[in-house]
């Protein structure tokens, strides 16, 4: 059966030998290996790895950017990759991410696509060569499992067309977790058929144009919005729109300055990726690309002001998808919004070396709506006694019949 | 920037009563084309202020729309043509858009308008409980005003 990793993007990390610089070993002799020596290692550029008096004067968040920046496989990140393998090694696997956290029989996968969610940004990006396991444990062909994928994966934005620029946040892992949400989840955005789509903070412009294209023009032609407080990433976001094809608006403004009273209540869908990244309190929304990450406190300054504004444009039937961190406080996060009468769910979740990424979607449900009101009510008659009515299940996913079981 | 975005858009400048909608002043117009789809019109009809949009796109030259309208003209494939026309096809490229009570302007280039803030132009954002939360404006009299969000 083939292993499953949690967060596979520690293959790109290295085992730590117990003696000597450790990081000589990666940086000398230019490969990296993972545990057991039997997976896959890549190389590194060196500023990945060593700390050097270049990035140990920089702010933490800048320290983190440009770690991340160096380990981030685009087309213009890392110099060199090499695939290491031994004879005993187990082919790397498949299947990053699978709904109920287990790998699945690849046969089943291909008949139906909603049982596993392969992390396709990750295959597509690392090159790695696409083997796969038949329910007798037979290896199938690689080509015909290459072609059955590329016949299976919905269109995203391609990172070779995604225009980049000095000052503005390139495609990351957080970026590519949220095209991968949005991609699992592809299905109930169909069904869901928003007139409007929003992404707040567009960056580089690559989850807007991935979300433009797997929602596709022919059964759904809506009307796709995107701002950022960066005047250079709302231009980089219209050259890679133009490059793929697609068309979105573009505005400029903080968060959603300008478009709120009209659109208040109109949005169906909207995509977040904030800073979130907890930095000093100064280095939030200053200018320039730091802006892209630097979160405040926990990093949650950002996101706190973004939730209100989210909370407004949102229609009845609208969602929210919310990248977040570990250190965000995911679950007061879901809370708060559960008071407001949002109902959450971690779509989906991942672990690097450096971060755990969790992708929130909320949507409002009634049910949260009225047990808010309830708790409310309760607390005011209460006089002041608080009310924990319940731990923290988000209960829409186990009704049945509910059109929003998502 | 297409006169469907326009519509959508309003002065957000502190202390303006009714920023919308805003003028135009348009320096440089294109036409593209974009691909006709009833569907996608008749959704987003109903979010239009269309008096705002017959004069947006009479400033951009095009005079074709009618004063009034009612939703059952939504079903005259003409009137739909001409819809898409004035609401997705004429691109506002190099201009500005100026707020209605104040005359500030926001400038528009390459299309892609401009709506971020000075800072004394900003309103006050208050995060919830005790935190409070400046984007712009000084402490004291912010604290003063303050308003609860939540």
């Amino acid at each position: 059966m083939p292993q499953t990793w949690a967060g596979a993007s520690t293959q790109i990390g290295h085992k730590v030998p117990s003696n000597g610089n450790p990081y000589d070993e990666v940086y000398n002799k230019g490969s990296a290996k993972t545990r057991n020596g039997r997976v896959v290692g890549l190389i590194e550029t060196k500023h990945s790895l060593r700390p050097s008096k270049r990035t140990m004067n920089k702010s933490k968040a800048q320290q983190w950017h440009f770690r991340r920046k160096s380990k981030t496989v685009g087309h213009h990140k890392i110099s060199q990759a090499k695939i290491l393998r031994s004879e005993s090694v187990a082919p790397p696997p498949v299947f990053r991410f699978c709904q109920g956290g287990a790998a699945t029989d690849f046969n089943a996968a291909v008949q139906d696509p909603a049982i596993a969610i392969p992390d396709y940004n990750f295959l597509k990006r690392r090159n790695t060569p696409l083997l796969a396991f038949g329910r007798g444990g037979e290896q199938t062909h690689p080509r015909r499992v290459s072609q059955v994928f590329c016949n299976m994966i919905p269109k995203i934005a391609q990172i070779h067309l995604v225009s980049s620029h000095s000052e503005v946040y390139d495609p990351c892992d957080d970026s590519f977790a949220l095209v991968d949400a949005l991609l699992a989840d592809r299905a109930s955005l169909l069904e869901h058929r928003p007139s409007i789509c929003m992404e707040v903070g567009c960056g580089s412009g690559y989850v807007i144009t991935s979300l433009a294209l797997l929602l596709g023009k022919e059964e759904n032609d809506a009307y796709y919005i995107a701002t950022d407080v960066n005047p250079h990433a709302v231009r980089v976001t219209r050259e890679t729109l133009e490059a793929h094809g697609c068309h979105a608006e573009l505005v400029n403004t903080d968060i959603a300055s300008g478009l709120e009273k009209r659109l208040a209540g109109s949005v169906d869908v909207m995509v977040v990726n904030p800073p979130y990244v907890p930095t000093p309190e100064e280095e939030v929304g200053c200018y320039g690309i730091a802006s892209a990450w630097a979160g405040g406190e926990n990093g949650r300054r950002v996101i706190d002001k973004i939730l209100p504004v989210a909370d407004k444009l949102l229609s009845e039937k609208g969602w929210l998808y919310l990248v977040t961190l570990a250190a965000n406080n995911p679950l007061e996060l879901c809370l708060q919004m559960r008071k407001k009468g949002y109902a959450s769910r971690i779509v989906l979740q991942r672990s690097t070396e450096e971060e755990s990424l969790h992708i929130i979607k909320f949507w409002r449900d009634l049910d949260t709506l009225l047990e808010a009101n309830e708790c409310v009510r309760l607390n005011k008659t209460e006089n002041g006694v608080v009310m924990e009515s319940m731990p923290f299940i988000p209960l829409s996913i186990w009704k049945q019949g509910n059109r929003n079981i998502n | 920037m297409r006169l469907v975005t326009h519509n959508m858009m309003s002065s957000n400048i502190k202390g303006v009563a009714n920023g919308f909608p805003l003028l135009i002043e348009a320096a440089q117009v294109v036409e593209k084309e974009v691909d006709f789809n009833a569907d996608f019109l008749k959704n987003i009809f109903a979010r239009i202020e269309w008096k705002a949009l017959v004069e947006a796109s009479k400033t951009m030259g095009y005079s074709e729309l009618l004063d009034n309208v009612e939703s059952s003209m939504l079903d005259s494939e003409e009137f739909l043509r001409k819809f898409h026309h004035a609401l997705l096809e004429i691109h506002l490229e190099e201009g500005a858009l100026v707020c209605p009570e104040t005359g500030r302007k926001f400038p528009i280039t390459k299309g892609i308008p401009n709506m971020l803030l000075h800072e004394d132009e900003c309103t006050v954002f208050v995060l919830t409980g005790h935190d409070l939360y400046h984007s712009c404006g000084t402490p004291g009299v912010l604290k003063a005003l303050s308003i609860a969000v939540y």
